[in-house]
């Protein structure tokens, strides 16, 4: 045993109470004011020389609030526990009062009785929120005294709060902790929405009579990340289905949704003679029964094989409350496709749903996109389309990708709050 | 959030600027009084879900006051087209109190204005 066994003090070697130590995180810190406050009010009330506030480990004290010390020669602020006094109130796990410490059997072989002059010394324990002592109060009197009933109380009430400040410093470190790791959680989950949105928004494959070019941008916070997506593919017959839809909500629930719903539409529509109105109205039918719970926009279009005689391929497109599709002719004319707007999926599968028609020619592109491109707080979403329109002006004979890169430069912010999704098809002829 | 039954309904412009987002339910014998303030949007996502079903529950006609909505994002629409929804499915009448711009253009691009009555601040509502 390599202990000082002259002194029964094994309480100091208690693991919960080291533990509560440990978390009180209050060793080797620097002052704080309110432990100097409750020592410095110590030794007034009690009027002695030299009030403390000690945190005890399995080998010191350390004096987290020193008044009245500075005298002494070796200026660190701790004593070894064998020569300490709040090793008696660890092991009392009470209050400890020594009226004459040279007489004292506890304390009168204590070589810190002449080092620093003690002649009386008083102290309470200094408890964490589970009621182990962490340490003490104290006050030292350089000669002896008897402790009086309100010593008792004054210094009882001044140790109690200690203990309260303790529990308080406690309580907030931990509420930090669980706000970090709240923190922590919450990026992962935003990351985790990102990638599984990336890793649905596959490069379209269509064919050779379109150029295709797709974006997609999340919002400059990542916690942002929506169920925003785009699709295109080719039909058996030929013909090119191109998709764009935004599923409600602004988290890792609706990227995953959105996965959900993406599938449901290209099964919906794949290798079937439906409209896109029928396909909207199929798919709406399918979260009702389905019990899917979702709310969404969607837009789908289908674009002719064949073209017709005047050299036209036609485009028949359906929206399910979806911002309305742009086309932008090579001369720079843009025509918006805004029919009355119908219902958004998710809501009433009985719903009526329209087709609408319009020719592509030649160097045509039709424009989808999601409602990040067009909603800013500052301006309506008429205002918006005007503005997209404008820009698309500018853009007729531009190459295709160059027409996306442009258009998201143009219309979002750096910090925009909402993600947006673009995708670009131009009729080759 | 829930606020008590006794307390007089506040006005949307009461109090202090638009602040992140507010969603109060006001409980009244004759309707139920959903006010929604502020950046109706995820952060609210919660609020909205409770105040939605209390809403319902309560059986009364309710009322959406969102004249004092400054941004109203997908979650909220969402709501406001649940919520009639909802509300036509139980058979309670769901209007809303304007104006709202915003709000206004938001649900008819989403092609849900049929499913809302437009309550006249100036005809003085349901609660006149």
């Amino acid at each position: 045993m390599s202990h000082d066994l002259t002194v029964p003090n094994r309480q100091v070697h208690d693991l919960r109470r080291l533990a509560a130590v440990q978390r009180s995180q209050l060793l080797d810190t620097p002052p704080d004011e309110p432990f100097d406050r409750l020592a410095t009010l110590a030794r007034d009330l009690m009027q002695c020389k030299v009030a403390l506030v000690t945190v005890v480990d399995s080998r010191r004290s350390y004096w987290k609030a020193r008044i009245g010390v500075d005298h002494l020669p070796d200026n660190r602020p701790e004593h070894l526990v064998p020569v300490s006094f709040s090793q008696y109130v660890v092991d009392e796990r009470g209050p400890v009062l020594v009226s004459d410490t040279r007489h004292d059997p506890r304390t009168r072989d204590n070589p810190s009785v002449a080092d620093m002059h003690i002649g009386a010394w008083a102290g309470y324990p200094v408890l964490s929120p589970d009621g182990q002592v962490l340490g003490s109060l104290s006050v030292m009197d350089d000669k002896p005294r008897e402790w009086t009933d309100r010593d008792r109380e004054v210094l009882a009430t001044l140790a109690r709060s200690a203990s309260t400040e303790v529990g308080l410093r406690m309580a907030m470190a931990d509420a930090q902790r669980a706000a970090e790791r709240a923190r922590r959680l919450a990026d992962r989950s935003a990351h985790m929405a990102l990638v599984l949105q990336r890793s649905m928004l596959t490069q379209p494959s269509v064919p050779d009579y379109v150029d295709v070019a797709v974006r997609y941008q999340p919002a400059a916070e990542l916690s942002q990340v929506g169920g925003d997506w785009y699709d295109a593919f080719t039909e058996p017959d030929g013909s090119t289905v191109i998709v764009i839809g935004d599923v409600c909500g602004h988290d890792i629930d609706a990227a995953a949704m959105m996965g959900q719903l993406r599938s449901l539409v290209r099964g919906s529509c794949y290798d079937r003679a439906d409209s896109p109105a029928q396909v909207l109205a199929h798919v709406d039918h399918a979260i009702r029964g389905l019990e899917i719970d979702v709310i969404a926009t969607a837009l789908i279009a289908r674009i002719d094989p064949d073209t017709r005689a005047d050299g036209t391929r036609m485009l028949r497109w359906s929206s399910a409350g979806h911002p309305p599709a742009l086309v932008l002719s090579a001369d720079g004319t843009t025509t918006l496709l805004d029919a009355p707007p119908e219902l958004l999926l998710g809501i009433d599968p009985d719903t009526a749903r329209s087709d609408h028609e319009v020719s592509l020619a030649q160097g045509d592109t039709l424009l989808l996109y999601t409602d990040g491109l067009v909603e800013r707080p500052d301006r309506t979403i008429v205002e918006g389309l005007a503005e997209l329109a404008d820009v698309l002006a500018t853009l007729g004979a531009v190459p295709l990708d160059d027409v996306c890169s442009s258009v998201l430069a143009a219309s979002v912010d750096a910090d925009a709050r909402d993600d947006v999704a673009l995708v670009a098809v131009r009729n080759r002829g | 959030m829930t606020g008590d039954t006794s307390a007089p309904h506040p006005t949307a412009t009461d109090g202090l600027e638009p602040f992140a987002g507010d969603v109060s339910v006001f409980f009244d014998p004759t309707h139920t009084l959903i006010l929604l303030r502020g950046d109706i949007d995820l952060a609210v996502a919660a609020d909205l879900e409770d105040a939605g079903r209390d809403a319902i529950d309560a059986k009364a006609p309710i009322i959406a006051d969102v004249r004092a909505v400054n941004l109203i994002d997908s979650v909220g629409i969402s709501f406001l087209v649940r919520l009639a929804a909802s509300g036509k499915e139980a058979g309670t009448t769901v209007s809303l109190r304007g104006p709202a711009p915003r709000v206004a253009e938001l649900l008819t691009l989403v092609g849900a204005n049929d499913l809302f009555v437009w309550e006249d601040e100036a005809a003085g509502g349901v609660s006149a």
